[in-house]
């Protein structure tokens, strides 16, 4: 088949998750036998929308990656917009195009798809102007990976058109799929597509993550991911020291970056910053515990990457999500309190054994449902259908 | 993989951690009943329950309210002697600010808030108090009836999720 994966940005080394999964599939897709083009905007900041990349085609790492100008909006209607839209007031559908149009809207792209011959345009994630206006020019082709959220922006207008306008959407795991009958009720066809993982490459070193860390080796609990209070972690590090002030001696290592988390040691409360592929691998073995305290999750790829490296989960119960991929798996616990977290926790601490017995099964289930062979033969049977 | 932990990866056996999570809930009560965990750790907290926004935020203008010395002085009272001048004092105090005409302006302003302390600090006091504990009753009613709902929604979409996973299998 003719493919095109349509992201709103693509900038090697300034990706974000959707950015990521897009790109991740144009790969896989290619190697699969596909012919496939990227096709995305010249912006690298999804807060400015700036042309920061030349327009035009290239060859990046083997694929081919088409990019288009953005044609800015009003900064300041899109502002007042975007506040009442997250204050769950009301906005009209001619405020709601203007502000999608906002993000990321690339008026070559949608004349580039309408003239173009491709047999399916497969295109993420569901609140972005590439998604919206280039599902709308090209509905017949439209194969639409939503990641959707259980978020404001999930009940606007446009983001139903974009669902009864395409001809196939892709759901990350069967929550997102129960949330998107909830909010549209009769869906087109869909199917499970999701992002593959594979067992990590190079060897682990917990000894010698913890030691480099100064962790010491009592428990540790690990955080990977965006240090921001949009993915639980004030709460996690709350919680943290609650649990140190009442006698646990309990570690928190922290991997990524963000304002939202002490940004030097403090008291049990490590941050440990980026660290490349190998040192994360090492980091998920060496923990205890890995914590996903995030209640906005359409998959958690560090939740999966946590169950490949051999160490049981303990996620947010408020997220449908990663309580289904604990559920399914028996990979992880949940909480919906600190008291919960704490005697949550202590279970996972006591059993070394059953602590093990569940990561396992957590790893058996990434590689079961998400791996890439998994993933593509999922993916293309939709594409094939739709 | 660690050796420990690949060794581990073998066990075929599921765990049930629905079970394990009964076992969670069972020990929370049993600590709680005990009086382990402090009222204050009941959850969700307010800010997070299924209540509108502006809700939570009235909540918690009113709560900081409280913490300003200036505007609510019963609750954080003035050490004694310093909050009382004397009709000698106030005269003291008005001559020297018209002594000092570049202090004029916040010597009146301190004056005008002394007086507006005694007129209705204990009146604001009051009402920040009654206002206090109509959101303590009020969020206590509210967080029984969210965590209520918060689980019926919780296994709606546990049932749905499960439903919409047997028909991708």
């Amino acid at each position: 088949m003719k493919l095109a994966v349509v992201i709103p940005r693509y900038a090697p080394g300034a990706l974000g998750g959707a950015e990521a999964h897009g790109a991740a599939y144009a790969r896989r897709l290619q190697s699969a036998g596909h012919e496939v083009e990227l096709l995305t905007t010249c912006a690298r900041s999804h807060a400015t929308w700036d042309n920061e990349l030349p327009e035009g085609e290239s060859v990046e790492d083997g694929l081919a990656v088409r990019r288009f100008a953005v044609r800015r909006g009003d900064a300041d209607r899109f502002g007042s917009t975007e506040w009442r839209i997250t204050h769950r007031m009301h906005t009209t559908h001619d405020e709601q195009v203007e502000w999608i149009k906002y993000k990321g809207y690339a008026p070559g792209l949608c004349d580039y798809l309408s003239d173009s011959d491709h047999d399916r345009v497969i295109l993420m994630p569901y609140s972005c102007a590439t998604t919206y206006f280039g599902t709308l020019a090209v509905p017949e082709k439209a194969v639409v990976h939503t990641l959707l959220h259980d978020e404001p922006y999930a009940r606007l207008a446009v983001t139903e058109e974009i669902v009864r306008a395409a001809s196939a959407i892709l759901f990350n795991s069967p929550p997102e799929t129960a949330l998107a009958r909830r909010l549209f009720g009769e869906l087109p066809l869909h199917g499970l597509g999701g992002m593959g993982f594979e067992p990590f490459a190079s060897p682990a070193e917990p000894d010698a993550f913890r030691a480099r860390h100064r962790l010491g080796s009592g428990p540790l609990t690990l955080y990977a991911g965006r240090w921001e209070g949009g993915k639980g972690v004030p709460r996690l590090v709350d919680y943290m020291k609650t649990a140190s002030g009442r006698g646990q001696d309990w570690h928190l290592a922290l991997i990524g970056s963000g304002p939202d988390a002490p940004q030097t040691r403090r008291g049990n409360i490590v941050p440990v910053g980026f660290v490349d592929e190998s040192e994360k691998h090492s980091a998920f073995a060496a923990a205890d515990v890995f914590c996903q305290p995030s209640q906005n999750e359409s998959l958690s790829i560090v939740l999966m990457e946590a169950w490949l490296a051999g160490t049981p989960a303990l996620v947010n119960g408020e997220c449908a999500v990663t309580r289904y991929h604990c559920r399914r798996s028996g990979g992880g616990l949940w909480f919906s309190s600190y008291p919960e977290f704490e005697v949550a926790t202590e279970m996972l601490l006591s059993d070394r054994r059953r602590a093990d017995a569940m990561a396992a099964g957590g790893r058996r289930y990434v590689l079961d449902v998400y791996s890439w062979d998994a993933v593509l033969e999922r993916v293309t049977e939709v594409l094939e259908a739709a | 993989m660690t050796a420990e932990k690949a060794k581990a990866a073998e066990v075929e056996e599921r765990v049930d951690v629905g079970a394990l999570m009964d076992e969670v809930r069972r020990r929370v009560e049993d600590r709680r009943s005990s009086g382990e965990y402090e009222k204050g750790m009941r959850e969700p907290a307010f800010g997070e329950l299924a209540l509108h926004d502006e809700l939570a935020a009235s909540a918690n203008r009113v709560a900081a309210a409280a913490r300003m010395p200036d505007v609510v002085p019963g609750l954080y009272p003035v050490p004694p002697g310093s909050g009382e001048v004397s009709a000698g004092e106030r005269a003291e105090e008005a001559l020297e600010a018209v002594r000092a005409p570049a202090g004029i302006a916040d010597r009146a302003m301190g004056l005008a808030r002394q007086v507006a302390r005694r007129a209705v600090g204990n009146r604001l006091d009051e009402f920040i108090r009654s206002v206090e504990e109509f959101f303590t009753a009020s969020s206590d009613n509210a967080r029984v009836t969210a965590e209520r709902l918060m689980a019926l929604e919780r296994r709606v979409a546990e049932l749905e999720s499960e439903k919409a996973g047997k028909e991708q299998a």
